[in-house]
């Protein structure tokens, strides 16, 4: 009898526990305040990719080019920065504290890329919402790629394949769960996942975007043509650069077109013109630099008179020229995106580099009819590959200023070799910046370093 | 931590050789019986040289080590027994009588248990109804205040709902309120709603061991509240209950006034120096003081200076406080009734009760309030029993009165106000705008647009009516003798709705209508389709609802000297609450009742400034659900009635935690050991009969039911794409948890005998874990902000209960009892951010103490301030910069923000000692109690003048009368001089520094009360008890270590006002 009652009572008990615990999988899932907003539609996690203040607009690290060698701060200006900017200008390594920096923001974009991978697990993929869906996966693959790169760029060494496994890059943060520690990949272990990612979203993205903010597959490619002309795989990036070059190769003409204005504007050049591929913004670093600035007047003299861009391009106040031609239709802040011009240089690049010295220069040709006057333009011609990529590099220089993209090749030149050696003459003393110093991986705030146990640079 | 396993292994030991000793019998063999007056058997335990047994037939058997021994029978219910044996041999016969002031066993209720002391190893309070009923109000929490330790009224802490604290501060960001319960579930409605009649007893868990039950919100303490019940075999009583309570009027203007012809003059002063000139020029529509509209009319030529000084020499007759008390203060008055009926048969229980509260307030505002109660148990059949209990309240609240902040000319304040005229009729005030402007506006032809503060209430009325229904439904049957399963149900509806009309001759409707009005340029009249003509209604809802559903076994066994007790269980909980403001309605008209529809969205003129403005909706919506699914269980053993061990586990899930939270098996425990010392062979003090020993440690949990583990996000519009955004605002945390409280407690309680006198002494250590704090973190993650709030803060706190009660007489006509009740509590953060940048006492500069502001090493309460130089030979405020004195305010104040070397830490601003003495007298028929409470060892800040607010906004402080006003007056007066035009750092120096700090020890008569009880038994038919009440509460100070002569619990603050209270009791 007594046996009886204590299987019943344990039964009871027994199922009222299970009745608990499978009750609680569901039960605690309900969003505690309503009036907050979790993202949990595909409709949601495209909003927070369309947070363009988070996702596109003066965000791009931008430290590298504010420290290249495209331009000079006169003396008088410089004094009246303070030490942190003046430390950096000169190459000397500085320590940042706050946020208000570029490994900040870049992450900030990233945190929003890998929330939407972790929340979209949650969404079923249906025959009805299959292409909201592929583009939301593809766009937020797409977003990690392109700040995992600019950020590689900025604190990592250029890719070289013989130390590429053991230079450090960034926190390859794969996860919106803050409690997962960071801790730095190798070089090349970053640029394999800007590579995946990118191989992801083109799988995923519509060939063209509803908006020049918005990723798309011409973006993918584009991407990853820049990724691989920066890991030196000019083979690969010759075939992305086709690739993206055949759903977009549209030009400006500087002779006349409807996206320019006129030249002596301070915003010659329209926002998401024909060239912007996809649009986002550079972060406007310490104190606008860049544009502060005066053109190096070596570089500024090699615009020929009949190149359009040498009156585009340039503000002259007191006979120095000043950078003011932006693709982003602001006197202020620069482009860090992806544009048509970007890839016929890319393409040209690397036909020359792969030894068809003359399809590079063919593709050069292609761009600079559209930026010489067409009264006087002249196709130009190598008769060799070292010619051919001296000519292309040089004009990839003088068409993508202060496009976000001037250290990088700085440091991928001199990995070739190139030696070049950057030079800085303030009040009278001469600073040097020698090719593949330690500065050329940027220092990481130091807050982060602090607080992570991760190597500085 | 190691302390507390050397305290474990020291119990073990002492457990150990406790079970030996009780088994090692051997020596002279006595026998006997032992019954009750009538001759049955008891259950008693018998204590001798030899050890202690128990026996539960009567009938003992034990053998004493030496003879003649002291053998002592000690029965629950029962006076305990001492007999010296001076030879065995004999059968020996034990008669016991049973406890004569035994009235009713305290049983203590942890809301899941009925549990009796000495099966709690945990610190517990219960207060009964004799003691709830020694203090008035309509709020239970205001009962239990200076009757036990461990409770601090937390006075004027920002961060406290409830006003008391339990055991002081766990956590710093969290909770700081207890948990209430109610009739065993967690009560989520308003507290004023329990109406403090129908309360039996109030338990109130203080330590982990009792409240770690409670789980992850039980971090505070837990405060259980349980309603009368009928009781079995009791033919039908009817109580009724009359009660009026007389308020003192409240001392309104606390901080003092600067008098009617000294601020006129000041007023001038102010004028004469050009102050009001830019505002009369630009923005001529601003309103001005009248004094201020007297001068300029005479500087403009439109009144002579006779007629100014005329004008002038009535508002100097007039007094603002006096003038505001007349028209819109009163003595508070409440009236309480009560009648309820209760009784039951062999199987059945029942009570009802109706109570009903009146009460008019400080400023006319009426309240009504409505209880009805009905409790029933059933015993269905010998196994099952049924109880439930429906609770109903309802409380209607009407606005009154203006209060006395709200009197002013615009939002300039002046002292010689008066809200009426000579003939006694109200005197108009200027509202947004000035009158002198306004009333040429338009040409004339708009609603008068000003303020008259003595009759525009009238035309105000705010309703607000809340409702509540409470039930609870609990089934029990009892599977075998040992177990017995329960499940219950409780369901809590809350809902508040509050409807506000101000007619057409409100000035809210007249400004609203003007604001929007317009003229048509043709034919020049006045044009209201924006706002039309009428009144102004708002409606809004507030509600609360809740359900928790629980199953649970009970297993209660004894097997000879081993008793067992346990619950096992799981519960369900889900509380939700949801509000909504509807949008205004314009035109309102009751009767026929009508609005209009208007355009809240788009913007109209403003007729005054022409600014484009919408009308706007002010509507809200919100829903919030907190859900929880937990599992507990709780276990006693006790051996012999003489060791007690006991634990509990409690597992809580919710939506509030973050999923890895969820998914993770970590629970919250506590373990407890009672050792009933005197029960021992080798116990023999003869003063201290009762001797018991108890130590808990335990975890609880805090929960911020606010905060989410989800990513929130805000959404937009891009101004670019034209697409919706969504910016995440704050980042997702699944490891967001609740805040842990341990706290380890041990305790020493002991009686005489006859329990003449009783104490208890407790010492614990509370240590906040996994606060809730900000924290620099690796913004690699996010990138947004620098620091987030997660589960990383710490703090510790520790303190001393001590608690005598004492019979002083005990005589047949007169007893005098005292209870004393002292605590020592401190607190400090253990771990908490702050940017290296900022000196260690800055965040505490300017505080009053009323706000935690966490800094490491420091109590979370705590104030400190500037360094005090005095007054210089200018009257001018000093303080310290680089070490010297100076009067560089911004300076000062910069070198406080950067090196910090000249501020002061004063100390703690919570009470670090507090408690209370209770005398009771009891003569004849007459009973007295006297209540007196003690708060020491902290500070308090007052306030002083601040001439920025004084001149941008005329609020007068009464420190302006004692200022420096000529060389050599800083000898008597640390008030600075008023200089024009005043430095704003030279007031926040002021007011900030030292000079203002004071130690706010003191002693206040708490309450006294007077109960005369009719003696009844020679009546025929009539009343079984009648009782006559007087009292009195908040009496006033009795000593204070401050010379200011300021209440250091409000200073310059209103202060709750003395009451005095008369009631009548009888139950028929």
């Amino acid at each position: 009898m007594k046996m009886k009652y204590n299987k019943t009572t344990k039964l009871i008990v027994g199922c009222l526990l299970v009745f608990t615990f499978l009750a609680c999988e569901s039960y605690l899932d309900l969003k505690s305040d309503a009036t907050i907003t979790t993202p949990n539609t595909l409709k949601d996690l495209q909003a927070l990719l369309d947070d363009s203040r988070i996702m596109n607009l003066r965000l791009s690290p931008s430290l590298g080019e504010s420290v290249a060698d495209d331009y000079y701060i006169p003396d008088n200006l410089l004094n009246s920065f303070n030490s942190v900017v003046l430390d950096l200008y000169l190459w000397r390594p500085i320590e940042f504290l706050g946020v208000g920096n570029d490994w900040g923001r870049g992450y900030q974009a990233i945190y929003n890329a890998n929330l939407v991978l972790d929340l979209i697990k949650t969404i079923e993929r249906t025959e009805l919402n299959k292409h909201d869906y592929d583009q939301v996966l593809g766009s937020a693959y797409f977003y990690r790629a392109f700040y995992f790169l600019d950020l590689t760029v900025q604190y990592g060494h250029a890719f070289s394949e013989e130390s590429a496994d053991k230079d450090l890059g960034i926190a390859l943060r794969l996860t919106s769960d803050f409690n997962v520690p960071s801790t730095r990949a190798t070089v090349r272990q970053c640029y394999e996942q800007v590579i995946e990612d990118l191989n992801n979203s083109i799988s995923l993205l519509t060939e063209y975007p509803q908006h020049p903010m918005r990723p798309s597959q011409g973006a993918g490619y584009a991407l990853l043509a820049r990724t691989y002309l920066f890991m030196r795989k000019y083979d690969l990036a010759l075939e992305f650069s086709e690739k993206a070059l055949q759903l977009n190769n549209q030009l400006m003409d500087l002779n006349g077109d409807t996206d320019i204005l006129d030249f002596s504007s301070n915003t010659p050049i329209k926002k998401y013109n024909k060239e912007t591929i996809f649009y986002a913004e550079a972060s406007t670093g310490p104190i606008y630099l860049t544009i502060r600035g005066i053109i190096d007047s070596t570089l500024y003299r090699s615009y020929v008179e009949s190149d359009l861009r040498k009156k585009m391009f340039f503000n002259i106040i007191d006979d120095n020229p000043y950078f003011k031609a932006n693709y982003t239709g602001s006197q202020v802040v620069t482009f860090s995106g992806l544009s048509t011009n970007e890839l016929y240089l890319i393409k040209a690049e690397s036909q020359a580099y792969l030894g068809n010295f003359n399809q590079g220069m063919d593709a050069l040709n292609s761009l600079l009819k559209k930026r010489i006057d067409r009264d006087v333009f002249q196709e130009i011609s190598a008769s060799n590959k070292e010619s051919a990529l001296r000519i292309i590099r040089e004009e990839r220089r003088k068409e993508l200023l202060i496009r976000n993209l001037r250290w990088a090749d700085i440091k991928r030149y001199n990995k070739e070799g190139a030696n070049i050696v950057l030079r800085r003459k303030v009040n009278g003393q001469l600073f040097e910046l020698q090719p593949n110093d330690p500065f050329y991986a940027l220092p990481i705030p130091k807050a982060i370093i602090d607080l992570t146990d991760m190597p500085q640079n | 931590m190691r302390k507390y396993n050397l305290i474990t292994l020291v119990w073990a030991v002492i457990f150990f050789l406790g079970m030996l000793a009780s088994h090692a019998q051997e020596g002279f063999r006595l026998e006997g019986e032992v019954t009750d007056l009538d001759g049955h058997p008891v259950v008693v335990t018998v204590r001798h040289s030899g050890g202690s047994t128990i026996t539960y037939d009567g009938k003992f058997t034990v053998n004493l080590k030496n003879v003649p021994d002291t053998v002592r029978f000690t029965a629950e219910g029962f006076q305990t027994i001492t007999r010296i044996i001076r030879e065995t041999g004999t059968f020996l016969s034990i008669r016991m009588s049973p406890k004569e002031n035994l009235i009713e066993e305290v049983v203590i209720q942890t809301g899941y248990q009925t549990l009796r002391p000495n099966e709690v190893n945990g610190s517990v309070v219960v207060l009964g109804e004799q003691q709830l009923a020694s203090r008035a109000g309509s709020n239970i929490l205001e009962r239990i205040i200076g009757q036990s330790t461990g409770i601090l009224q937390a006075v004027g802490k920002q961060e406290s709902k409830t006003g008391i604290t339990i055991r002081g501060m766990g956590t710093i960001h969290g909770p700081v309120d207890p948990l209430i319960v109610l009739d065993g579930f967690i009560y989520e409605g308003n507290i004023e709603n329990i109406n403090p009649n129908d309360v039996e007893n109030v338990t109130i868990l203080k330590d982990a061991s009792a409240a770690s039950i409670w789980g992850a919100r039980a971090g505070n303490g837990v405060i259980v509240i349980t309603t009368k019940k009928g009781r079995f075999e009791q033919p039908m009583q009817i109580s009724l209950y009359a009660k009026g309570l007389f308020y003192d009027e409240p001392e309104i203007f606390p901080k003092g006034t600067i008098g009617a012809s000294e601020f006129i003059k000041l007023e001038r002063m102010l004028f004469d120096q050009g102050y009001f000139d830019t505002r009369i020029l630009n923005t001529p529509y601003q309103p001005l003081t009248p004094a201020v509209e007297i001068f300029l009319a005479q500087r403009e030529g439109r009144i002579n200076s006779a007629e100014a000084e005329r004008q002038l020499a009535v508002l100097e007759s007039y007094n603002a406080k006096e003038s505001i008390r007349n028209e819109f203060y009163t003595r508070p008055f409440t009236q309480q009734y009560s009648i309820s009926a209760d009784g039951g048969g062999a199987r059945h229980t029942y009570l009802l009760s109706t109570s009903y509260d009146q009460s008019r307030q400080e400023n006319y505002a009426e309240n009504n309030k409505f209880n009805a109660r009905l409790s029933n148990r059933f015993v269905v059949s010998d196994r099952l029993t049924l109880n439930t209990e429906v609770y109903f309240t309802q409380n209607i609240n009407k606005a009154g009165r203006p209060s006395y902040g709200s009197v002013s000319n615009g939002g300039r304040y002046s002292d010689y106000l008066s809200l009426r005229d000579s003939k006694g009729d109200p005197i108009p005030f200027d509202g947004h705008y000035r009158r002198i402007y306004t009333d040429t506006l338009a040409g004339g032809n708009l609603l008068d647009w000003s303020r008259y503060p003595a009759s525009d209430y009238l035309h105000n009325q705010t309703t607000r009516n809340r409702q509540e229904l409470y039930a609870t439904t609990s089934l029990s049957y009892q599977v075998v003798d040992f177990l017995s399963l329960t499940a219950s149900y409780q369901h809590q509806v809350q809902r508040i709705d509050v409807e506000s009309i101000a007619d057409v001759e409100s000035y809210e409707a007249r400004h609203l209508i003007n604001n929007y009005s317009h003229i048509d340029p043709n034919s020049g009249l006045v044009i209201r389709d924006v706002v039309p003509l009428g009144g102004v209604q708002k409606s809004s809802f507030s509600g609360v609802n809740s359900y928790t559903m629980r199953g649970q076994a009970n297993i209660s066994k004894i097997i000879g000297p081993h008793s067992i007790n346990a619950i096992l269980g799981s519960e369900v909980r889900e509380a939700s609450s949801n509000s909504w403001a509807n949008a205004n309605r314009y035109g309102y008209n009751d009767d026929p009742l009508i609005y209009t529809e208007v355009d809240v969205v788009n913007r109209y003129p403003e007729i005054v400034r022409g600014n484009l403005t919408p009308i706007g909706a002010n509507t809200t919506l919100t829903k919030t659900t907190h859900r929880f699914v937990s599992i507990y269980g709780n276990a006693s053993y006790s051996y012999l009635g003489r060791y007690i061990l006991s634990g509990s586990i409690r597992r809580d899930g919710s939506n509030i935690f973050g999923a890895s939270t969820n998914d993770r098996w970590k629970p919250l425990w506590s373990a407890g050991l009672g050792w009933q010392l005197s029960d021992e062979w080798f116990y023999n003090w003869e003063t201290f009969p009762n001797v018991r020993i108890t130590s808990t440690y335990g975890y609880s949990g805090n929960v911020d039911m606010t905060r989410t583990a989800l990513p929130t996000v805000s959404n937009g519009t891009d101004p670019e794409t034209f697409q919706r955004y969504a910016r995440v605002m704050s980042i997702n945390n699944p490891r967001l948890r609740w805040e842990q409280m341990s706290q380890f407690s041990t305790r020493l309680e002991a009686s005489t005998i006859s329990e003449r006198i009783r104490f208890s002494l407790s010492y614990y250590e509370k240590l906040g874990s996994d606060l809730y704090g900000p924290q620099p973190y690796d913004y690699t993650t996010w990138g947004r902000l620098p620091e987030i709030v997660r589960n990383v803060a710490d703090m510790k706190g520790h303190g001393i209960e001590f608690e005598m009660h004492s019979d002083n007489i005990n005589g047949q006509k007169l007893q005098w009892n005292t209870d004393l009740y002292f605590n020592w509590n401190d607190n400090k953060v253990v771990k908490y951010y702050r940017d290296p940048e900022m000196p260690i006492y800055y965040s505490l500069i300017g505080g009053n103490g009323h706000r935690i502001s966490p800094i490491e090493g420091l109590p979370l309460y705590a104030l400190a301030a500037y360094k005090w130089g005095g007054l210089d030979g200018n009257g001018n405020p000093q303080g310290y910069l680089d070490g010297e004195l100076s009067t560089n305010y911004s300076a000062i104040i910069n070198e406080a923000a950067k090196e910090g070397t000249n501020m002061v830490y004063v100390g703690s601003a919570s009470p670090r000692f507090f408690g209370s003495l209770v005398n009771a007298w009891s003569w004849n028929n007459f009973q007295l109690t006297m209540n007196v409470g003690y708060r020491l060892g902290y500070f308090s800040k007052k306030s002083s003048i601040a001439y920025s607010a004084l001149i941008d906004r005329g609020e007068g402080h009464s420190d302006y009368n004692v200022r420096w006003q000529s060389a050599g007056d800083e000898l008597f007066t640390d008030v600075p001089s008023f200089v024009y035009p005043n430095d704003p750092n030279r007031d926040v120096f002021y007011n900030a520094s030292h000079i203002h700090i004071f130690s706010a020890s003191h002693i206040r008569l708490d309450q006294i009360n007077l109960i005369y009880k009719l003696d009844t038994s020679q009546w025929k038919n009539a009343f079984r008890v009648f009782h006559i009440h007087l009292g009195f509460q908040d009496l006033g100070i009795l000593w204070r270590k401050n010379k200011l002569g300021i209440d250091p619990d409000y200073p310059y603050q209103e202060r709750p006002s003395r009451l005095m209270y008369f009631g009548l009791n009888f139950t028929y």
